[in-house]
Formats: structure tokens, C-alpha cells, sequence
């Protein structure tokens, strides 16, 4: 009779030896990065995302006609791209190109640009869907803050003209916080005057283009 | 005259601009009633009639509440309700809340200095955190790069804390300071401490008594065999185990509590110290030990980074480098695979219990993450079926006055004219 050692024995439970678990610092689920809080109980801009995109799928599917599909996706799928990454687009365009042509120096201290070295495609994307990988605009309190320190260490200085140059760092610095400031109001105003407004309006229009065709003979 | 009153109309407005840039959830909540619900309603009313103005005002209303709103509070609840102890047996204080992101950066940095050959003791571990944390905090703007203002901000090191600004926020996370006031705490010693008092002991003691009289009286008031003794001494065992372990966690949650209270005021005093010495601003990029900024993690508040350190420190750090029963730091060199296993250890046969339920024995990041399934994904998963579910309330309601399921739109629209070439 031939012995057969026990690991060929297919009714012999195969222990495999753990390997050691311990090692390395778990990664987090994708998930619960993307979907995890800053702060118990204030639900984030990342949840926001998903949560509106679902919901904007629920009123699609459950739409009661033609019409209100198209409706539901003209407002609703506008209104997503629009609130999550229209607007900061559009404030990094008034950054780039209006803002230069009415105070200089500004542009540099609001925008920082980011992942220069990026392939081309992936700057398209970016563009389109993460804005905010590709251009950061600095925030008032960073603005009012910088203004401080610089301010503080000029004060310090025993150079003769320091006082001029300390009106200087003032006036630059007040300028852009103010178009800072502007630049977020125009964003918000045309994020409102097109998803509260235009949008809606829009909506009637292609609808009742759409019931004359319907009644046309 | 009136070009100083247009500057100071400018400045007010920059000025509510900039505390809703700050705060990205109440721009979100302004531009939606603001700029969805009221002006939606209002022409929907207007161009189409009463009920389209209904269904828009309660769709509107409901996504505002629902998209903004509704996971916050409740992944609050979730927390509240899971913070008994079979729930979250660890005692994990839900204040000191450290999102995914930041968690698994802060323990990859914890990994990298557990296998630095440099870094042999618990006081060299904590104190290599900090720096790698802290030092590796980048300012968001472009002020600091621009050649004009690198005189002025000499001092930031390139955008982040220069060496003595940063050897002084370590000192008084480690220690308080010469002041040695607050600091992040090491909330096991004085959980041992506070378990040392009487009242604690007498607990226990009271307990095993009545253990012993209910024990006596099942057997009959009889003198108990040796059998029954053993019996009875592993049955207090067990209790003494239980009883000790609710009571830490009881402690350890007051301990926490009062510490979260009494933060506030350092936190704001090292943001002050790195702005104002370190040359930091209010939004900072944790950089990788190669000196690029960490992509999934982005933008961080200056104060959110310094707070979640500080949570880190205390629920995670210190805690893994306690002994268990005196809850001390060892002052000799670190057992590294003990802390690994004790920050990083995933235990658990089956796949529920390796990444779904929090155990005693797991590692504390592991357990963070199991955790988190309940008090982050489970509100996300709620708060998208209510959300969804609103418009077939909405329908309903339309479906109750009208007595039809129609698209009130479409109606309202036909019975108003359809206006050129169409018909009345």
C-alpha cells in the first residue's frame, strides 16, 4: 500500500499559513475617502456629489412624460456640473483674463497653478471635471493674512522709504481682496441668474416648442 | 463722495463673500434658496400656475435639505446611537473625528518612522510625528512664491514652518510648553490613574459580593464544594474583567470630553504661532516625504490639520505605545511589532468581522475604518434612498389634488396658449 503524505489528501483541510498582517499601514476604502467626514455631523461637498447625482437620476427615471425627462436632465445635470465645477471655473477665468486688465499684480497673489507638469489629457479632464487641481485661488483670510506678515516685517525694516512701501503692500493687497471677494459674487450671481433663472425659463420654452409639435397637423 | 461709499459697499460685500467661501456648505445653502428654491418657484408660478409652483418649490426645498443637510445629521446620530460600548468597545471619542484621508496619510507617516532605524523610543516616535506632520504642512497660496515677497517671507522655508517656529509647536504638543499646560495628552495614564480611585474599587468589590451571595443562594445556601468555588472565582473573574472595562471606557470618555472643551484655546494659539512666526496661512497641502503635495487629500484648513494632529496624537499614537496596565509610555526602546500590530493589526476569521465590525482586538487604524463603515457610509446610503424616494412624494401629492398622474407642466403650459403658432 502506498502511503501518500497528508497535504495530497483532498479530505485534509488546507491550512495556509497568514501571512503577517500587521506590516503596513492600511489603505482606507475608496469610499469612505471620497465620502468621509471633515466634521461629525456636516455633511461634505464630496457626499453632496453623489447624493445630488442619485437624486437627479431618481427624478429622471420616475419622470412622468417625455417632456419632464428632458426637463429634469436640461435643469438637474446642468445644475450638478455647473454648481460643483462651473462656477469655480468660470472665477478662475475671470482671474486669468479680467482681473490682469484691471489690476496688475492682483492675478499673481489670488491664483496658483498646480500639476504643471501634467499630460495634456489629463489637463482636458481636469478642466472640465476637477478645476481645482489645476488652479487654487487663494482664500481672503490667506490674502488678509499674507498682508500681515508682510506688512509686519516691512514695519521692522530701517530702510528710508519703508512707510511708502508699506502704503504699496497695503494698496496691492486691499485691491485684490476686494476683487477676491468680487470674483466669488460674480460667480455665485451667474451660477443663480442660470440655474435659477435662465434654466427655468429655458425649460418652457423647448417644452412648449415641443407641444406645438406634438398638436402640429 | 460717491466713489467712497461704492468702495465701502464693495468691501461689505467682499466681506460676506468671504465668509461664504470660508464655509463651502453655507455657499452651497445660500446659492440654493437663494438661487434654486425662491427664484424656481416664483417663476415657475408665474409662467405655469399653482401646482408646477408646488411640485418646484417642494423639490427644490427637499433637495436642499437632502443634499446638504441630511447626511451630516445623520452620521451624528449614527455616532451618538454606536458610542455605547458593545458598539465602540475602544472608547473612541467622536469629537476627535479624523477623516479617511487624512487618517491613512497620517498612518502611513507613523509606518515610515516605525521603520526608521533613527527613532528607537516612544518620546523619539511622537516627537518624529510631529515634525514629519508639521513640517510638512505647505501653505495653498502663491504669495510665498512669488520673488518680490521672498524677503519679507524668508522666515516660511518655502512655504512651510521654518525650523524654530516648528521646534516650538512640537515642544508644546509634547509637553505643554515651559507652561506645561495643555497638550496632546496621554489619555491612558490618566484613565489608570483615575481607575485607581476608591470609588472604582468599591464598585467592583460590591459587585463580586452580591456575584458571591446569588451564587450561594442558587446552590441552596450550602457550603460551597471546592468544584463550586472555582467556579465561583472564575464567574468574579469574569465580572471584575467586564465591570473594569466599562469603566475605563466610562472614564476615558469624561477624560476626552473635558479635554475637547478645553482645546479650543490651544489649538487657536498654535494656528496663531504658525501664522504669525511660521509664516503659515489658513488653508495648507500635506506634502509626502518626497515634497509633493498629497493629491487625494487636497486643500486643508490650517486649524483642521492642527486639530486632527492633535486627535491623532491622543486616540491613535499614544495610545498605541501605552502599557496595558499602567497606561505609561516605556522609557526604553520601543517592541515596533508590538505598536505595528496594536496601530495596524486587522483581526477576525471571516470577511464581516476582518472589515465590517469593530472588535476589541483590532489595530486602532482598522478599527477606525470598521468604525466608520456604520457612522459614514450607512447615512450616505439612508440619505440617498430618502433623497430619492422625494420624488415619488412629490408625484403623489400632485396625484391627491389633481386626481391625475400627470406632468402639471405640460398642462399648465397647454391651458395657458402655447403662444406663436400654437394654439390657444
Amino acid at each position: 500500500m502506498q502511503i501518500k503524505p497528508v497535504g495530497s489528501n483532498p479530505f485534509v483541510p488546507q491550512v495556509k499559513p497568514r501571512p503577517a498582517r500587521f506590516g503596513n499601514a492600511p489603505a482606507a476604502p475608496l469610499l469612505l475617502k471620497a465620502l468621509d467626514f471633515a466634521n461629525l455631523g456636516t455633511s461634505t461637498v464630496g457626499q453632496n456629489k453623489l447624493i445630488y447625482g442619485l437624486v437627479i437620476g431618481s427624478r429622471v427615471g420616475y419622470s412622468r412624460s417625455a417632456n419632464e425627462r428632458w426637463e429634469n436632465i436640461r435643469r438637474d445635470a446642468l445644475g450638478w456640473y455647473s454648481w460643483f465645477m462651473g462656477s469655480p471655473l468660470l472665477q478662475v477665468g475671470i482671474v486669468t483674463g479680467l482681473i490682469p486688465l484691471v489690476a496688475k499684480g492682483s492675478k499673481e497673489l489670488m491664483l496658483r497653478n498646480l500639476n504643471q507638469s501634467a499630460s495634456f489629457p489629463k489637463k482636458i479632464l481636469y478642466t472640465l471635471f476637477a478645476p481645482s487641481k489645476l488652479w487654487l485661488l487663494a482664500s481672503d483670510k490667506q490674502l488678509h493674512q499674507r498682508k500681515e506678515q508682510i506688512i509686519a516685517f516691512l514695519r521692522q525694516s530701517k530702510s528710508a522709504g519703508k512707510m511708502a512701501e508699506i502704503a504699496k503692500v497695503d494698496n496691492l493687497f486691499s485691491k485684490t481682496i476686494m476683487l477676491r471677494g468680487m470674483t466669488s459674487l460674480i460667480g455665485l450671481g451667474f451660477t443663480i441668474m442660470l440655474l435659477g433663472v435662465g434654466i427655468n425659463l429655458i425649460n418652457i420654452a423647448m417644452t412648449k416648442a415641443a407641444l406645438r409639435k406634438n398638436q402640429a397637423p | 463722495m460717491r466713489f467712497a461709499n461704492a468702495g465701502s459697499v464693495l468691501n461689505s460685500v467682499s466681506k460676506v463673500m468671504s465668509s461664504l467661501e470660508a464655509d463651502p456648505i453655507k455657499a452651497l445653502v445660500v446659492s440654493d434658496l437663494g438661487g434654486m428654491v425662491l427664484p424656481r418657484t416664483a417663476i415657475e408660478g408665474a409662467k405655469r400656475g399653482i401646482i408646477p409652483a408646488q411640485e418646484t418649490f417642494f423639490r427644490e426645498i427637499t433637495g436642499t435639505v437632502t443634499n446638504t443637510f441630511l447626511a451630516g445629521w445623520l452620521g451624528f446620530l449614527a455616532a451618538w446611537g454606536l458610542s455605547a460600548q458593545r458598539a465602540n468597545p475602544k472608547a473612541m471619542n467622536m469629537k476627535a473625528w479624523i477623516d479617511s484621508g487624512t487618517l491613512e496619510a497620517f498612518g502611513k507617516v507613523t509606518q515610515e518612522l516605525l521603520e526608521n532605524r533613527n527613532i528607537q523610543t516612544a518620546a523619539q516616535l511622537r516627537e518624529g510625528f510631529l515634525k514629519a506632520v508639521l513640517g510638512r504642512m505647505e501653505s495653498t497660496d502663491n504669495v510665498w512664491r512669488l520673488p518680490q515677497f521672498k524677503e519679507a517671507l524668508k522666515d516660511t522655508a518655502n512655504g512651510r514652518l521654518n525650523d524654530n517656529t516648528l521646534k516650538t509647536l512640537v515642544d508644546r504638543f509634547m509637553r505643554g510648553g515651559s507652561r506645561g499646560a495643555h497638550h496632546a495628552f496621554n489619555v491612558e495614564e490618566q484613565v489608570m490613574q483615575t481607575l485607581k480611585q476608591p470609588e472604582y474599587r468599591q464598585e467592583i468589590k460590591t459587585a463580586a459580593e452580591a456575584l458571591e451571595e446569588k451564587f450561594i443562594q442558587a446552590q441552596g445556601n450550602q457550603p460551597l464544594s471546592r468544584l463550586q468555588q472555582v467556579a465561583l472565582k472564575n464567574k468574579q473573574i469574569g465580572l471584575e474583567r467586564s465591570l473594569i472595562a466599562r469603566q475605563k471606557q466610562e472614564i476615558r470618555k469624561e477624560i476626552t470630553r473635558r479635554i475637547r472643551t478645553e482645546e479650543k484655546r490651544f489649538l487657536q494659539e498654535m494656528a496663531d504661532i504658525a501664522v504669525k512666526r511660521g509664516k503659515l496661512t489658513d488653508e495648507v497641502f500635506l506634502l509626502d516625504a518626497k515634497g509633493k503635495p498629497l493629491e487625494s487629500l487636497g486643500p486643508q484648513p490650517l486649524n483642521g490639520m492642527l486639530r486632527k494632529t492633535k486627535h491623532y496624537m491622543e486616540e491613535f499614537l499614544n495610545r498605541a505605545l501605552t502599557h496595558e496596565s499602567t497606561g505609561k509610555m516605556p522609557a526604553g526602546p520601543l517592541n515596533k511589532a508590538l505598536v505595528k500590530q496594536r496601530m495596524f493589526g486587522r483581526t477576525g476569521k471571516s470577511w464581516m468581522e476582518r472589515y465590517l465590525y469593530p472588535q476589541m482586538k483590532d489595530g486602532l487604524l482598522p478599527y477606525a475604518y470598521k468604525f466608520k463603515n456604520f457612522t459614514v457610509l450607512l447615512p450616505v446610503l439612508v440619505t440617498i434612498g430618502i433623497g430619492c424616494s422625494m420624488v415619488l412624494i412629490n408625484n403623489y401629492i400632485t396625484r391627491r389634488k389633481t386626481g391625475a398622474n400627470y406632468f402639471p407642466g405640460e398642462q399648465a403650459l397647454l391651458e395657458k396658449g402655447l403662444g406663436k403658432g400654437g394654439h390657444a
